[in-house]
């Protein structure tokens, strides 16, 4: 296992090399002049250019990536053109933010996705099989804004229940948790939804297959074949759906950070785009890039543990 | 055994939820002093802080809440004229080229230690810095020198006449009053250390969250009257109006658009409206055809119904203008070339341009070339509204438009480059003073002449607008200068716009203005 490790590390370094390049080239390319959008449409081209200068902006390209290498290397980020501060710091700070939201979104979207996909699949073809997969078309077809802003009405406007913006505090303690669970459960319900299809065709050919048949023969309880045998054996599809979400989640889901005020990586990195803030983009892409990686490898790894027919190379 | 599992899943969603609205609501804001008020302000902010170093601070909203930590020399009142701050009186010379200011004698830093003329000097020394690359240096170019030649007098030494010089120089982002010990302390670090003189002292900034601020006890005009003041990051439009209804911000200046008559039937908000000082322009390109025809300028500002468009469009936006300057400015005037809505005269003009509709299909041709003109918007709803009715009107005369809707990234490069064919602007302008209004874009040098205007008459008249104090004068040539600029067709002025802030109904003392934004005296009802 630690061979198999060691390797997926190795790949996983020429990966992030890959993104650099891809994003730096992306970044730059792209219309719009920062420095310019700092400094004001009507400011004159001196002072635009002494800013360049200043920024270190007017080197050509290739030393600019090659500087922004030699950063990296030394654990730099480098500094975000509009505000000076350290981007490895503000990025650490958002990133626990999205990590919170991530994680109770991920937590709504597999207990419930779960639980609803085994419920379909144990009554399969029958009416409440039937309604749940119709509702969870719904789930997955409904957008995240639309979403968001269907429980901001219905638990925010109408009911006054619930705050509509912000982050206060740990989600651990009860004044957080009421920030957090509008958003967590916007992100919740899409992933919910598509865990669950999943988790109900999953257990369905688990169900199928003659191990279980010997199982009832056996006269195990219903409960104990369920949880002990079947589940586990159709937990790796869903198993990898969940980790891919989580990476995307981990993404910072832009759309619901941005209506809820969440304090989060996705925001920032939206941001960082539209202030054309180049070492910022570059520093947000980067990291989640290598958050995503990270994922894929653990997901890969819990493979391996559970299904013991899965030989890691 | 199913069924007891989904009831008790039930009754945990259930007590789940008791739960939630037990913990909801309530106030959450000890009272200190007063019982009747809250102690904290809140108002939102639509994108993150920039930066608090006057060197380096761009954006209104960032200019926003750095305005309660930091100091001009001067101030406005709510119409826009200039009243003392830090300096309690100034005075210029004949020609405006030395400016002296007598600084108050009890202004204080944040840290409590006296502010004196040379920490005056050393701010505008570090903005003209070019070591320093100042955002907005060049707006400081006409300062040769600053002196302070005691504790309480500056003296600026201009190597040009400016007779709007404070508006231009001093109340701009870069004239606020940082202290210089906190400045080579903390250096790029200045935005979390925040050392003003201003009536709020910075308590804490959490980037992608709020920022809060904390009243000065030894303001030098009084203790502000509400403790706290909070801006709180809401970047969704929809969402920063919910917070508003449900009583969660007490101003909200990023009001979406569309939503304009929530604020009609609401008793527990009000929509604050004030002039604003700018007006929205179309701008013609000079230098690109078509429009460097000047009959075919002529011809597309008589094309156009602008009293149909204002009464079905922009009428919740703001009031009619038809000049440079808005109605209700000093140095106004109506006495000059008024754009009549006459489709035959534009048809006419066009002809006598040499464009006319030679192959039937409804659109004006010059030597087989069908006109093309593409007029440049941003996302601003107003305007792209307006200049989609504009268009309508431009066909009606044969004049094909294409509307170039760009977000602004796309839009300011455009601009800067000089590629539009024609453009809509509006700016939100916060003085009434005209040299600003017409200094900023329709000189030949003017930073956001992004249209090729260039016309020596009126280079020369500003020159001579900026070179005396004198408010009768001055208004003798800003008569000139905007029957000139209207005679020379090159912009279209629509509307002045109104500037708007959504209030909570729970808010005292308070008034909209234009030029500021004031809570020294506001208060919040619990």
């Amino acid at each position: 296992m630690l061979n198999f490790i060691l390797k997926r590390l190795l790949v996983s370094i020429f990966v992030v090399l890959g993104v650099t390049v891809v994003i730096f080239s992306l970044v730059h390319l792209s219309p719009g002049d920062p420095v310019r959008m700092m400094a004001g449409i009507d400011a004159s081209d001196e002072d635009v250019e002494a800013l360049r200068e200043k920024l270190g902006m007017n080197d050509p390209l290739i030393v600019q990536y090659f500087r922004y290498l030699n950063d990296l290397i030394h654990l730099d980020l480098g500094q975000s053109i509009i505000s000076n501060k350290d981007i490895a710091d503000e990025i650490f700070f958002r990133f626990r933010n999205t990590a919170e939201l991530a994680v109770m979104g991920m937590l709504i979207s597999a207990v419930f996705g779960i639980l609803i996909g085994t419920i379909a699949a144990v009554n399969r073809n029958r009416w409440l099989d039937k309604t749940l997969m119709s509702l969870s078309i719904t789930g997955i077809s409904l957008p995240s804004f639309l979403l968001a802003l269907l429980l901001m009405l219905l638990f925010v406007s109408k009911l006054s229940l619930l705050p509509a913006s912000g982050r206060s505090g740990s989600p651990f303690t009860a004044e957080g948790f009421r920030y957090i669970i509008l958003p967590a459960l916007t992100l919740g319900i899409s992933g919910m939804a598509s865990v669950a299809r999943l988790t109900r065709s999953s257990v369905v050919s688990v169900l199928n297959e003659e191990f279980v048949m010997t199982l009832k023969a056996k006269g195990l309880q219903r409960k104990l074949i369920l949880f002990k045998h079947v589940l586990r054996n159709a937990s790796l599809p869903i198993l990898t759906m969940i980790g891919i979400d989580f990476g995307y989640l981990l993404g910072g889901a832009v759309v619901t950070e941005t209506i809820f005020a969440w304090p989060g990586i996705g925001k920032y990195a939206m941001d960082a785009i539209n202030n054309n803030d180049f070492p910022a983009v570059q520093g947000a892409v980067l990291i989640l890039s290598m958050m995503f990686m990270l994922i894929n490898l653990v997901v890969d790894l819990l493979y391996g543990v559970l299904d013991p027919r899965v030989s890691l190379e | 055994m199913r069924r007891k599992r989904k009831l008790s899943l039930l009754a945990f969603l259930l007590i789940l939820a008791m739960g939630l609205t037990a913990c909801g609501g309530g106030g959450d804001t000890d009272a200190t002093g007063d019982d009747a008020y809250d102690d904290t302000i809140t108002i939102d902010l639509d994108t993150e802080i920039s930066n608090f170093d006057p060197a380096y601070l761009s954006g209104t909203s960032t200019s926003r809440v750095a305005c309660f930590m930091m100091d001009h020399l001067c101030y406005m009142d709510q119409d826009g004229n200039i009243i003392p701050r830090v300096a309690e009186s100034w005075e210029a010379n004949e020609d405006a080229t030395v400016w002296t200011f007598h600084l108050r004698d009890d202004v204080k830093w944040h840290d409590g230690t006296p502010l004196v003329a040379a920490d005056v000097k050393y701010n505008f020394d570090r903005i003209i810095d070019p070591e320093v690359a100042a955002l907005r240096a060049s707006d400081m170019a006409c300062i040769e020198s600053v002196e302070a030649p005691d504790d309480y007098t500056v003296v600026f030494n201009l190597n040009t006449p400016v007779a709007a010089f404070i508006t231009k120089c001093l109340l701009i982002n870069p004239g606020l009053l940082a202290q210089p010990a906190a400045l080579e302390e903390y250096g790029d670090s200045y935005t979390d250390h925040v050392v003003g003189t201003g009536p709020y002292k910075l308590v804490e900034w959490i980037p992608g969250e709020k920022v809060v601020m904390e009243a000065n006890p030894d303001f030098y005009l009084g203790e502000p009257a509400t403790k706290y003041i909070e801006f709180r990051l809401i970047p969704d439009s929809m969402t920063a109006l919910i917070e508003l209804e449900q009583g969660n911000l007490d101003f909200l200046f990023n009001i979406p658009s569309s939503e304009l008559a929530v604020f009609e039937n609401n008793e527990d908000i009000r929509l604050e409206r004030a002039r604003d000082f700018g007006v929205s322009w179309m701008f013609l390109n000079v230098e690109k055809e078509p429009c460097n025809d000047l009959n075919v300028r002529k011809a597309i500002a008589h094309a156009i119904d602008y009293e149909t468009i204002y009464e079905t469009i922009l009428v919740e936006y703001g009031v009619p203008a038809d000049s440079y300057l808005p109605d209700h400015n000093w140095a106004y005037t109506p006495d000059t070339v008024q754009y009549t809505y006459d489709p035959d005269l534009s048809r006419e003009l066009l002809a006598e341009a040499g464009w006319t509709d030679t192959d039937g299909d409804g659109l004006v041709d010059k030597n087989g070339e069908t006109m093309k003109l593409e007029i440049g918007c941003t996302s601003r709803e107003s305007d792209n509204r307006m200049l989609e009715a504009a268009q309508n009107y431009l066909r009606q005369v044969g004049i094909d438009v294409s509307m170039a809707l760009l977000e602004s990234a796309a839009f300011n490069d455009r601009l800067a480059a000089e590629d539009f064919q024609a453009y809509v602007l509006t700016i939100s302008q916060d003085s009434p003073e005209p040299a600003l209004l017409i200094d900023f874009a329709y000189t030949s040098y003017a930073g956001y002449n992004k249209f090729g205007y260039n016309n020596p008459e009126v280079d020369a008249l500003v020159l001579e607008a900026n070179s005396t104090a004198d408010q009768e004068t001055r208004k003798e040539l800003y008569i000139q200068i905007q029957q000139l600029i209207k005679e020379d067709y090159v912009s279209l002025p629509f509307y002045s716009k109104y500037s708007q802030v959504g209030v909570s109904s729970k808010v005292e003392g308070f008034t909209h203005s234009a030029a500021i934004f004031n809570l020294e005296n506001v208060r919040v009802k619990k």
